[in-house]
């Protein structure tokens, strides 16, 4: 037996006790219908798959994240609050908040990831796989618009299993097309019956053999007409994950790192992956792309002269030579443009009412004056948001955060209908718990 | 049920044990091997055998801790058939990765002694995780005993991903110091 197989197996003989504890906190919320494990199969693929953590897809989205230090503030503050009138693209005025909160008050959460049975999944979540050629797609969360569509690949079956029913399979009729450039029909636009829109369903298992330099790497999914970098990330250091910001990079930017990429860099061998731990400063370039499923990954480039990226969902390395490497963050770090970062639209507060498609949340507690709380009312039919409630895990009295994309609007002050997450939080500041 | 009146079920010979055991268990013991072999039909099989595997354990086994029984029984399982299935490493699953990452605890040209039984190792390995705080010591046995992604315990704890990453780098180091301290390597 290998040596580190030897350990590995070692590892396997642990006591019992110090097994079970790893895992209890995760399974501090089981219910008959909404168990709470390690992963929903579909997020297990993508995670089993992914073996490196790359940060972009929580950096790229700000979020409240459960008791940590977050690099976007989700803090409100009426410091910087803009008292003029706004409007959106209809001309309908907006709403401004301009409540003066408690200092220093944040909510605190976590989207857990539960396990929800048959009838409290959407859609997507209940037929998440379909087989062409004997190939399993995948859905991933990506809409793709019309105009995109290629060859009609015809009428198919999505399909998915009732794990917490029957155990049996389900299956809905669906069409798929190809996607317009997206190489070897990796990814697929698919319509389900009873939807309106085109999502993308892709196929996670790389079907070739890794690639041996960069140059063959981005001849694999012309990566470089495929790719763009909008954004990246500076780090001095990557011990120090929480000092990297974000920058803008135009098209013409993106183009020219890409024609670094490719005249100096195609020949740049792979090396194990494990055998470059990354260090000093380095940039991290947000992929891209309209075609290609490759939300949340990057491609870091490291002064030492090494490439790193999970751009096909397993980490590849290449030593591009410190020149190379020099040139391009060089390139990039000239005139610098701060991104500016998505806030994320958030209500948080005590749920006060719910009724079959909608739900009321108070935000008296987030604010200065109690009396200043509002108590909105979120409209929705979004299985995802109301299964919360359903299923028993969120009710009357229970604090919560809803975040929402569109707006709230002046005529309308009280009305939230673009809710698009729900969850439970706690609201305090620093670690001084603030009583309800 | 509760685990006692499971275990019972098997010292009765009653196979309701076993579907007592799928509808407790088998989302847990699927996901382990699921994270093994990255693969829904293997994974399924393994649970499968998990239950037999169960089934021919007990009696005599008595398991204190049930959940923990089970579950490395599903991974030894898992690791058994990811072993003999591939060494290809396009079958990049999170067993291999964390494989990858645990020969950082075995300096590069040494070996294990070779009158060292795994049981012992295991009793070192027991002693050192019991040395770390509660945090540090479940994100280790998370990523290297359930050999969950990266991602998935960073969900888990509520932690961002790099600290999970500095973690277990820190963890790892620890480790092999550790080994080393106790003469495991020759």
């Amino acid at each position: 037996m290998k040596k580190k197989e030897f350990l590995q197996d070692s590892i396997g003989l642990i006591d019992d006790d110090i097994v079970k504890e790893a895992k209890e906190e995760s399974r501090r919320k089981n219910t008959p219908w909404a168990r709470l494990i390690a992963v929903a199969a579909c997020v297990a693929i993508l995670a089993a798959t992914v073996p490196v953590g790359f940060l972009i897809a929580d950096r790229a989205t700000p979020q409240i994240d459960g008791g940590q230090e977050t690099e976007n503030n989700s803090e409100k503050t009426d410091a910087t609050v803009d008292t003029t009138p706004q409007f959106d693209e209809n001309g309908r005025e907006i709403w401004l908040d301009n409540r003066k909160y408690k200092e220093g008050l944040k909510p605190y959460g976590e989207e857990l990831a539960y396990e929800w049975s048959w009838e409290y999944l959407d859609i997507y979540e209940k037929f998440w796989l379909i087989d062409v050629n004997d190939e399993p797609y995948y859905y991933v969360n990506k809409k793709i618009s019309e105009d995109l569509l290629g060859e009609h690949l015809g009428e198919m079956i999505a399909y998915g299993y009732d794990d917490f029913g029957d155990g049996g399979r389900y299956e809905i009729d669906c069409v798929a097309y190809s996607i317009k450039g997206a190489p070897d029909n990796d990814a697929i636009a698919v319509k389900l019956e009873g939807t309106d829109e085109f999502v993308v369903y892709s196929i996670f298992r790389y079907k070739f053999d890794p690639p041996k330099t960069f140059g063959e790497m981005i001849a694999l999914k012309n990566l470089s007409e495929n790719v763009s970098f909008l954004n990246y990330y500076y780090d001095h250091d990557e011990d120090v994950w929480t000092a990297a910001k974000k920058y803008e990079l135009s098209i013409e930017q993106s183009d020219h790192v890409w024609k670094i990429f490719t005249e100096k860099c195609a020949d740049a061998e792979a090396i194990k992956y494990e055998d470059y731990h990354g260090s000093g400063q380095k940039i991290s370039l947000v992929v891209s792309s309209d075609i290609l499923p490759m939300n949340g990954l990057a491609i870091e480039v490291y002064a030492e002269g090494y490439i790193k990226t999970n751009v096909f969902l397993y980490g590849s390395c290449f030593f591009i030579g410190k020149s190379a490497a020099n040139e391009i963050i060089e390139y990039v770090l000239t005139n610098p443009k701060e991104a500016t970062e998505i806030t994320d639209k958030w209500v948080a507060g005590t749920i006060t009412e719910i009724g079959e498609d909608y739900f009321k949340i108070n935000d008296a507690p987030m604010m200065e004056n109690e009396e200043d709380g509002i108590e909105f009312t979120v409209k929705t039919t979004d299985i995802k948001l109301l299964r919360y409630f359903k299923a028993g895990i969120l009710k009357v009295g229970d604090t919560a955060i809803v975040k929402y994309n569109g707006n709230i609007y002046a005529d309308d002050p009280t009305t939230i209908d673009s809710a698009y997450s729900l969850y439970e939080c706690q609201i305090h500041s620093g670690n001084v718990y603030i009583p309800e | 049920m509760n685990d006692n009146d499971i275990i019972e079920l098997y010292f009765a010979r009653d196979e309701r044990a076993l579907d007592e055991t799928r509808i407790k268990y088998g989302k847990y013991c699927l996901s382990i091997a699921f994270n093994i072999l990255g693969n829904r039909e293997d994974a399924e099989e393994c649970e499968n055998d998990t239950y037999l595997g169960a089934w021919n354990s007990i009696p005599p086994t008595r398991p204190n801790i049930f959940s923990a029984f089970i579950g490395r029984i599903a991974r030894n399982q898992a690791l058994k058939r990811y072993r003999a299935k591939t060494t290809d490493k396009r079958y990049m699953t999170e067993a291999a990765i964390s494989l990858d990452e645990l020969s950082e605890c075995i300096p590069d040209s040494t070996h294990f002694l070779d009158e060292l039984e795994q049981n012992e190792l295991a009793d070192i390995i027991n002693s050192f995780l019991r040395s770390l705080a509660a945090e540090e010591r479940r994100v280790f046995v998370c990523r290297y005993w359930y050999c969950d992604s990266i991602a998935d315990i960073s969900s888990q704890f509520g932690f961002g991903q790099s600290k999970v990453k500095m973690m277990l780098l820190r963890t790892r180091e620890k480790l092999l110091n550790y080994l080393k301290e106790r003469g495991v390597f020759i």
